[in-house]
């Protein structure tokens, strides 16, 4: 806890002084793809996933073309069994905070992320039931990044795992989850250093 | 400037047809699979219970409450009589049927069965029973004893013959695979509990049971707690014996016809309790091993609980 609160404080501070070139920023992103848990027989349930994001982004580092970003972020996915039939279906929600580090190289946008999901499921139909669980998940991905002044445009491909635990589950072994996610993400610069937004705000 | 503009909008409009190629082509190409598991509840035991009740030939899943999950199996229109099921994995039972006989493993999530038949299993089918140590099954076919493999094949011709050492099969219909190895049967016919040993390909007598009287034992199972428990359907009598099988029946339950009439089928829950198949009552009570009913109304009691043939616990494993 004193490391995280360590990590916080020299964050704030970085991005306190980092300069205004794109400043703080927030971003929603909206993407499309796929997801998958992994029985304890080795069989995989594979889902469609619509996933939402939205972010806020603190700058540590901040160039005309290259930039680091500290960022906070809610994550949503909705998944889709793609084996769900008129006699069976499944889905799942889950939703959670997540924090990460975003790196900006020209055109190129690479990052990592750590997820806390809620995670819901539901069976409806023969067995209907449903689950609820918490799970961790660390997310890297990728893309291509076009700036119109204030606006940009990030398109992105993204790789999360996780494990769905045991004891949640009631199956004898934790599955294995993981989701490919293609991303298209909006984001809006203000221009201002870290201190500067709060003293806009406060 | 005008022209970096332009080149920037057209490389994302380039990078943005790509973006939503992929996305489709995702879309498209997502494969299907199964369920979660855990969804589905399949990581709690489950009751699976094999009815030969006319006009009702399925095997029924409730949870341990006693719940009705699923009929996992429905053999009404085709006439083939569901007489014995046994675990296959935590996912799958192994069931015997009457009709078209043979042997049918079965999923609890619904994939396709797989069938398997032999020119030999043949005639009147009942109780089926899995020895996990060795890994086979062992089904009652008249007055032998069938043998098959996990994948199916069939062992021996019959593996267990009519007359084995002083073991002698008449009206066979209950049977159980212990944990030590050993096959217990009972019988109508001759109301002997026979005990074979069947730690070796050709499983030989270890003991025949006369002692139990001309009462039609119809089903017998190893308890967790070291005994034999047993019901027949002449006294309507849940009775035990010790481990070995020998002996003379100590009377479990004998006290009421109104719960326990006519009993097909036994199975140990997870705490203990017994779960008795009674026929005529068209329900599954649920007593202790002291002879006590546990709760005043039958545990399972619906349009699928009649003429029970067999019953085990599945999953959760």
């Amino acid at each position: 806890m004193k490391s995280l609160a360590l990590i916080l404080i020299s964050i704030f501070c970085v991005t306190a002084f980092a300069n205004e070139n794109g400043g703080v920023a927030f971003s929603v992103g909206a993407g499309m793809g796929k997801a998958a848990i992994e029985n304890p027989d080795q069989t995989k349930a594979h889902y469609k996933v619509l996933a939402l994001q939205g972010r806020g982004h603190l700058p540590l580092f901040d160039t005309r073309n290259f930039d680091a970003d500290f960022f906070g972020s809610v994550k949503y996915l909705d998944l889709e069994n793609t084996s769900n039939t008129k006699f069976q279906s499944e889905v799942a929600n889950l939703i959670g905070p997540g924090a990460g580090l975003e790196l900006r190289a020209f055109k190129f946008v690479l990052g990592g992320e750590y997820n806390m999901m809620l995670a819901r499921h539901y069976a409806v139909g023969n067995t209907s039931r449903d689950m609820k669980y918490e799970m961790n998940l660390v997310n890297v991905y990728g893309g291509l990044n076009f700036k119109f002044n204030q606006l940009s445009v990030s398109l992105s491909y993204s790789q999360s795992t996780g494990t769905v635990p045991k004891a949640s589950s009631g199956l004898a072994k934790s599955s294995p989850y993981n989701d490919q996610i293609y991303w298209l993400q909006l984001t809006y610069s203000t221009g201002a250093s870290f201190s500067r937004f709060l003293q806009f705000l406060f | 400037m005008n022209t970096r503009k332009h080149s920037t909008a057209k490389i994302a409009g380039i990078a943005a047809a790509i973006y939503f190629a992929l996305v489709t082509l995702i879309a498209c190409n997502n494969p299907k699979g199964e369920f979660f598991y855990g969804t589905l509840g399949l990581g709690d035991k489950k009751i699976l219970v094999a009815t030969a009740n006319p006009g009702a030939f399925t095997v029924v899943m409730y949870d341990l409450l006693g719940h009705l999950v699923d009929v996992v199996a429905d053999y009404t229109f085709t006439g083939d009589v569901p007489r014995g099921i046994a675990p296959y994995d935590s996912f799958n039972f192994m069931i015997m049927l009457d009709g078209v006989d043979r042997l049918q493993k079965v999923s609890l999530k619904g994939l396709p069965t797989t069938d398997y038949s032999d020119p030999g299993l043949s005639g009147a089918l009942f109780q089926l029973a899995y020895d996990g140590i060795n890994q086979r099954y062992y089904g009652i076919e008249g007055n032998f004893i069938e043998g098959f493999s996990k994948a199916g094949l069939r062992l021996g011709n019959p593996i267990i013959n009519t007359t084995v050492g002083a073991c002698v099969l008449n009206t066979p219909r209950g049977m159980f695979a212990t944990n030590d190895a050993r096959l217990l049967v009972v019988g109508t016919g001759n109301d002997r509990l026979n005990v074979y040993n069947v730690s070796t390909t050709t499983p030989t007598c270890v003991s025949t049971n006369t002692s139990m009287g001309a009462n039609d034992p119809m089903a017998i199972i190893q308890h967790s707690d070291g005994k034999l428990y047993y019901v027949d359907q002449v006294l309507d009598r849940v009775s035990s014996l010790p481990s070995n099988g020998v002996g003379t029946p100590a009377v479990v339950y004998a006290t009421d016809v109104t719960v326990i009439n006519n009993p097909t089928a036994l199975m140990e829950m997870p705490d203990g309790t017994l779960l008795v198949a009674s026929d005529t009552t068209n329900s599954i009570e649920r007593i202790t091993t002291a002879g006590l009913r546990v709760g005043s109304t039958s545990f399972i009691r619906d349009a699928f609980s009649g003429l029970v043939s067999q019953m085990i616990l599945i999953g959760g494993e």
